[in-house]
């Protein structure tokens, strides 16, 4: 049986199947609006199914198998000098170097991209397994020095995860971390009558054990591809 | 104040401020308008008959579960509902299809739907009320289907998507209430309240799947509510999302339980009577 046979029996019996369930008399109003209803939803299904598969291949494929959005040129991990939140001098590269890192930088008064990201890495690494949470640090720099304080800073890292890392220092300081981070330096981008809010970089960065930047995170990496990532990262390598 | 047709899920962060919602407000003027109008032609023709329409039962059931319909749908819940909270949108759901259909059903009586029990919008939904499994059938494909995340995240950022679920949702647990009293027009009184029952029981099994999924998945399903700006920072998307298939399972079962029991004791009460148990 050839293709166009197949295809004329299929619409054959789909007509059949029509006319004796939609058309006839016999069939009751009831039974015609719930087959129509179903056959509806059966192909919400399937588009639903078909879409959401595409976009999982297209994410998996995206870097050799992982989400994150590969740098093609690795950068070193960056030389900067900050002070944590106990006031003390943090040396980025060398307090990090050798470890799965994820550097982010942004403000603790952000109302979306900041707080999202850090609730849905606390929450991957709060899952994952001892090796995976051990092995990863996350360094949140403030770009807002005005306001945030290293309490403050703690403080708001605190309802995520006691163990991320908080730094903080001078205007000049932050602005030297972000050129040496590679990310554009972070600006007030609306003045409100209360306050104001910040244009910053909304990536994560994630330097592997070499010491290189390798994968970068933007707002919408889900946790389901944060758990992915980071065993692979920690555990595989 | 914000003005919005219907509640969506936005990318902004959540705020306590009053927001206003035009399409919402229309819709419940319109669902408690045409009930008066209902009411007040159905009065007419049945003056000359000295009957009453409704009883002070049924307009206390319409009017709560309206009110309820109201306060689920608008501010606040509905706007955390649709962006921000799965607990908050299960909550809705349950409350739409467990408490508000229910209500409104017992608000309509006899007596009013006769008047318009010919007319052709009221045709569909009559045919398909006389076949409560059909309506099981419709209930539980909605509930499955609005519950896929790739149709939640699709339709929720749309004012028109959400208003689409609401409306699907209340529509559909009130043709499923609405099915039940089919039971009662059977000839075998006896075997109708034990299919009362077991379609009662049948809805207590459902939901139980997707609430697992809730409770049980590793991750959030949902990228609506996984990226919604937190509305309580120490609770997380994964533990809004247990939260939800817990309002699943233990908000959905209490509910049914007094259905069940309601619908045991009469059944119980009309079999002892027959019997001559009571007189």
């Amino acid at each position: 049986m050839n293709i166009k046979n197949f295809a004329v029996s299929i619409f054959r019996i789909a007509q059949h199947l029509v006319h004796r369930f939609i058309f006839s008399q016999s069939t009751p109003v009831a039974y015609k609006i719930s087959i129509i209803f179903s056959v509806v939803f059966f192909f919400t299904i399937c588009i639903a199914c078909s879409s959401e598969d595409s976009i999982s291949k297209k994410n998996s494929l995206g870097a050799d198998r992982l989400h994150g959005i590969r740098i093609d040129e690795p950068l070193e991990r960056p030389n900067f000098i900050l002070q944590d939140t106990d006031g003390n001098n943090f040396d980025f590269k060398q307090e990090t170097s050798g470890k799965v890192t994820l550097l982010y930088f942004g403000y603790t008064n952000c109302p979306d991209i900041c707080p999202v990201h850090f609730s849905n890495i606390a929450a991957v690494l709060n899952q994952s397994p001892y090796e995976v949470r051990n092995g990863v640090k996350v360094v949140f720099v403030s770009i807002d020095p005005k306001r945030d304080s290293s309490n403050k800073i703690r403080e708001w890292l605190d309802f995520f995860d006691t163990d991320f890392i908080g730094l903080t220092g001078t205007e000049h300081d932050l602005e030297v971390a972000q050129i040496s981070a590679g990310v554009p330096t972070a600006f007030v981008s609306e003045v409100y009558e209360n306050g104001y809010s910040m244009a910053h970089a909304a990536w994560i960065f994630l330097y592997a054990q070499d010491d290189f930047l390798h994968l970068k995170y933007p707002t919408g990496t889900r946790q389901s591809e944060w758990a992915h990532d980071l065993e692979i990262l920690v555990i595989d390598n | 104040m914000e003005v919005s047709w219907w509640c969506s899920a936005r990318p902004i962060s959540w705020t306590w401020d009053p927001q206003f919602f035009p399409g919402i407000w229309i819709v419940m003027l319109f669902i408690i308008g045409s009930y008066f109008f209902v009411y007040v032609n159905s009065t007419k023709k049945l003056s000359s008959r000295n009957e009453k329409v409704t009883t002070n039962k049924e307009k206390i059931s319409f009017i709560t579960g309206w009110i309820l319909l109201w306060v689920m749908t608008d501010w606040p819940i509905g706007v955390l509902g649709s962006g921000y909270l799965l607990s908050a949108h299960m909550f809705q759901y349950v409350m739409y299809s467990l408490v508000v259909a229910p209500l409104l059903v017992n608000g309509i009586s006899k007596s009013m739907v006769a008047n318009y029990k010919n007319q052709w919008f009221f045709i569909p939904v009559r045919s398909l009320i006389a076949y409560p499994f059909v309506c099981f059938i419709m209930f539980n494909v909605v509930l499955a289907t609005t519950h896929i995340p790739y149709f939640t995240d699709t339709l929720k950022p749309l004012q028109l998507g959400q208003m689409l679920i609401d409306i699907l949702w209340i529509s559909i647990a009130i043709l499923f209430w609405a099915a039940i009293g089919s039971f009662d027009d059977q000839s075998d009184v006896s075997l109708a309240r034990a299919k009362k029952l077991l379609y009662i029981i049948g809805i207590t099994l459902l939901p139980t799947i997707p609430g697992a999924f809730f409770v049980f998945s590793d991750f959030p399903l949902y990228t609506t509510y996984e990226f919604a700006t937190r509305v309580f920072y120490e609770v997380s998307a994964r533990e809004d999302q247990m939260y939800a298939g817990l309002i699943m399972w233990m908000g959905m079962t209490p509910i049914l339980l007094l259905r069940l029991a309601m619908a045991f004791f009469a059944w119980s009460q009309s079999e002892s009577k027959r019997a001559g148990i009571i007189d």
